[in-house]
């Protein structure tokens, strides 16, 4: 619950992301809670005093949205004192741990789902003796029989209905009595008005029937019990999937662990994740989760953090490396400082970026919510209008007529269908995409990823790994690899400089042992100069032999063909004679050029950007399989060539249709920012410490490029997904209302009946539910099936 | 036409009109945010068949805190979401929930139901 800014981090200085700690606060510790309860904000003074007036409490900030922030003497209070502080100020204060409130969520709707089957249950149960007698009505023999009893059957039908739209259905009309009083209109009020149009009608048919011209008598309590029941019903089935649909947040809420085992001086104590506080040592065994975002102090192992970034290849981690909260340690033990723990963890991030992303719109949807905006008065209007149509010129009995038309057209219209259609597979693909490491910002960046006609990769960090690793090791004759890469390591070992530690890294990756030198001298702009078991070693560029007396000359051929390859030659000299080159590279990253042959397979253009000079460009860009690059751009130039790229509209290919083609740039959310937020969707290549990188519209957690096409493919689906939604639930409405009203009558002498109608209504906007949930089934082919 | 069919389609043609009038025609009263002592512009909202108040005036710039209380147990209110500030929050029955958000500029903020039946707006000055 700490989150520490402290003496315990003096010593250790800022490394690791921890804030420098404040002069006037050595000592303390600041504490986050969160405050619950129903005190307006307004009164938060009252929290303030309580909790000033705690011994060792230095300062309390209330922020708005219920955050307290509590400085105190380190180890003189407790979570306990605070609590008892705030309640009795009326507050309830809590440690901010989970970040979401999914659980009550969940519970709620399990809650609401039981209430519906019950009410449910209840109609039908109704609803069959009902449907029973209205079914006599319609078989003339039956009718004729029965005719004693109607007014009795009818009496008990009005009855044993009544209780059906009250309980039952009491949530239309209580729905639409608010809507009402807003001047709103929704489903409620196209139900509560079909419903209760129906039970009035046949009230009036049976208690008054001198009231009706003659023959308009026609009994609706089964319209009236049956489609209750099965809207009821409807809306209990569309509330499990709508459950469903939220499952990707549930899952990224779930992962997290649960406890963390801190070292305490001596001892290990075992302690809720919550506690967990910023510089705390952290042991992490293998099989359990790491708990909290950290830097590695001792020890080494492989971490699984596909939960976070969806790269299912675990990763080595060695003293330094970051760890992610939630991932899981495969290998070995190792401890680890916090960097971040509550709010601030990359799961938490990851878990609040993709709920503000599933609560926005794409642009698609805008037109949809200006028609829904209308819809509801106008199918009230459409209802009037065929009562209206059949009254006057329909036949006879024409009012039986007009009243189930009308009560048809209310019931089949489905404005849920037409709201649902979007936020909901949005939700849906939003979360998919996260399960996989991408953060997709809102609704425009994913339909504008749909659309992409190019896509630029920044070089460095994106395509390549971003930091130099050995490549060849090609030694002269005489000489042995391994003899040549242990002594150059050895030279390198204390060097700082890039190239010498991936000459190191590459010996030991090789399991070479290399020494320690006797005598080390870096020598800047050249290399080092270094005596290793007596022997001089040179290792460096050509300028460094020369200056130590050895002509490079038999080395020039390798230097030669390593640079034409893009890879920077390291020549290196042993016992005053050239030895050997060793080259080292920015090397790509292994699954780069499958992304970029996925990337073209569904016709987008690739082009590479670096400010790195035309051959070592050309070399990468080659082994990649990117034909365009643009070479020695400065970073500031960047912006310019997205510039270029999007006004290279052609209108032939631009999916756009807009005449400027879309634009993609995948790079780091620092440097390249200002390209990110040019281009039409930033795509931020995120190592995992940060990923609320604000010019981008997608981030990639796992800093894979085959995240750029998994983007692609699942906004593509997405939009497809939303379409189909949009298409179903317009075409439905379109073509059902007029049937409803009876527009097939005159010619065909159909008339739907007003119970199918309703079925048709609770089952339209279930299958929007249900297919917007079928994205959660989608597997992507390309970003999946390319792997090399 | 009998003298029942003409008073029938007259009465229907003034619902029709009611309907046009009442839903459409009909603007909402504003209400304006109250600003506490932190410079926190602060409104409560009852989610009952829709917003009350549905039409809220801040100011730009500063921060607002919107007060959500469900007053239904229709699940259709069960969530709001702010478009245009990228804000969704679940609001349990009965229980007020608080959403932060700041207008940086002038303008018309949307806020709806996750359905998008209920609508209510901040206007931003």
């Amino acid at each position: 619950m700490n989150t520490t800014t402290d003496a315990r981090t003096e010593g250790t200085g800022t490394a690791g992301g921890i804030p420098p700690p404040c002069e006037a606060c050595a000592g303390t510790t600041e504490s986050v809670l969160e405050a619950q309860g129903t005190p307006p904000l307004a009164g938060t003074e009252a929290l303030e005093r309580a909790l000033g007036a705690v011994p060792g409490v230095t300062d309390v900030r209330v922020e708005p949205g219920g955050r307290v922030r509590v400085r105190h003497a380190a180890d003189k209070v407790q979570f306990a004192d605070l609590k008892a502080a705030g309640d009795g100020a009326g507050y309830h204060l809590a440690r901010p741990g989970r970040p979401d409130d999914v659980d009550e969520q969940e519970r709620g709707r399990e809650r609401e789902y039981r209430r519906l089957m019950a009410k449910f249950w209840f109609a039908a149960a109704v609803g069959v003796p009902v449907l029973t007698t209205m079914l006599i009505e319609l078989v003339p023999a039956l009718r004729e029989a029965a005719m004693p009893w109607h007014r009795a059957i009818g009496l008990a039908a009005a009855v044993l209905s009544l209780p059906v739209l009250a309980w039952s259905g009491g949530h239309f009309f209580a729905g639409a009595r608010n809507a009402l009083r807003n001047h709103n209109a929704n489903m409620d009020t196209l139900i509560a008005l079909g419903t209760g149009a129906a039970w009035l009608y046949s009230t009036v048919a049976v208690l008054a029937p001198d009231l009706l011209p003659a023959g308009a008598g026609r009994m609706f309590f089964d319209v009236a019990v049956v489609v209750t029941a099965l809207v009821v019903l409807g809306q209990a089935l569309e509330l499990r999937a709508k459950g469903r649909s939220s499952a990707a947040i549930r899952k990224l809420i779930e992962v997290q662990a649960r406890t963390a085992r801190v070292v305490r001086g001596d001892t290990e104590v075992d302690v809720p994740v919550e506690e967990v506080a910023v510089g705390d040592t952290v042991l992490v065994r293998p099989g359990e989760k790491v708990p909290v975002d950290g830097v590695v102090l001792d020890g080494r192992s492989a971490v699984d953090e596909s939960v976070v970034t969806g790269e299912s290849v675990p990763a080595d981690k060695a003293p330094g490396d970051p760890v992610i909260g939630a991932s899981v340690n495969r290998t070995g033990a190792f401890t680890f400082r916090a960097t971040k723990v509550g709010r601030d963890t990359v799961l938490a991030q990851v878990v609040r970026m993709v709920r503000q992303a599933q609560s926005t719109k794409p642009p698609i949807g805008r037109l949809v919510d200006a028609v829904a905006s209308y819809f509801v008065p106008a199918v009230m209007i459409v209802a009037v209008l065929t009562f209206l149509a059949w009254f006057d010129f329909g036949p006879e009995p024409r009012l039986s007529y007009a009243v189930a038309t009308a009560v048809t057209v209310l019931v089949i219209a489905c404005p849920c269908a037409l709201g649902l259609a979007t936020p909901i597979s949005l939700m849906v693909g939003v979360g998919k995409a996260a399960e996989h490491g991408v953060l997709i910002r809102d609704g425009e960046a994913l339909e504008t990823a749909s659309r992409l006609a190019v896509v630029v990769l920044d070089k460095t960090g994106t395509v390549t790994k971003g930091r130099p690793e050995l490549t060849d090791v090609l030694p002269l004759t005489g000489f042995d690899a391994g003899e040549l890469l242990r002594l150059a390591a050895a030279a390198d070992r204390r060097s700082e400089h890039p190239l010498a530690q991936a000459v190191v890294n590459g010996a030991r990756d090789r399991d070479l042992d290399a020494p320690d030198p006797e005598t080390f001298e870096a020598v800047p702009g050249h290399g080092v100069e270094a005596m290793v078991g007596g022997r001089p070693v040179l290792v460096g560029n050509a300028k460094l032999m020369r200056r130590g007396g050895v002509p490079p000359t038999e080395l020039e051929a390798s230097a030669a063909r390593l640079a034409d390859e893009g890879k920077t030659p390291l020549l290196v000299a042993v016992d005053g004679r050239p030895a050997g080159v060793l080259g080292v590279a920015d090397t790509v990253k292994e699954d780069s050029a499958a992304a970029v042959r996925a990337l073209k397979a569904m016709g987008v253009e690739v082009v590479m950007i670096t400010g790195d000079n035309e051959r070592t460009a050309r070399a990468v860009a080659r082994q990649v399989g990117i034909d365009r690059v643009f070479a020695d751009v400065l970073p500031g130039e960047k912006v310019r060539h997205v510039e270029r790229l999007q006004a290279e509209g052609r209108p032939g290919r631009a999916r756009g249709g807009r005449g400027a083609r879309l634009v993609g740039m995948v790079g780091d959310g620092i440097n390249d920012a200002p390209a990110l937020a040019q281009a039409d969707v930033g795509f931020a290549v995120s190592t995992g410490t940060d990923v609320a990188i604000e010019a981008a519209g997608v981030t990639l957690v796992g800093g894979s490029l085959r995240g750029v096409v998994y983007a692609i493919e699942v906004s593509q689906a997405t939009l497809r997904n939303i379409r189909q939604n949009l298409f179903g639930a317009f075409v439905y409405n379109t073509l059902g209302i007029p049937i409803a009203a009876g527009a097939l009558y005159p010619v065909l002498g159909i008339l739907l009946h007003p119970i199918i109608a309703g079925g048709a209504m609770a089952a339209s906007s279930l299958t929007v539910v249900t297919n917007a949930n079928r994205l959660r089934f989608f597997e992507p082919k390309l970003a999946r099936g390319e792997r090399p | 036409m009998t003298t029942t069919q003409v008073v029938v389609t007259i009465v229907g043609l003034c619902v029709v009109a009611g309907i046009v009038w009442y839903f459409w025609l009909w603007t909402p009263g504003q209400a304006v945010a109250r600003t506490a002592a932190g410079g926190v512009q602060e409104v409560e909202v009852t989610v009952r068949g829709g917003y009350e108040p549905a039409s809220i005036v801040v100011e730009a710039g500063k921060p607002v805190v919107l007060r959500f209380t469900r007053r239904e147990p229709s699940t259709c209110g069960e969530e709001v979401v702010i478009p245009g500030l990228g804000k969704r929050a679940y609001l349990p029955e009965n229980q007020p929930v608080t959403v932060e958000v700041t207008p940086e500029r002038p303008g018309e903020y949307e806020f709806t139901c996750g359905m998008n039946m209920y609508r209510g707006k901040l206007i931003a000055r």
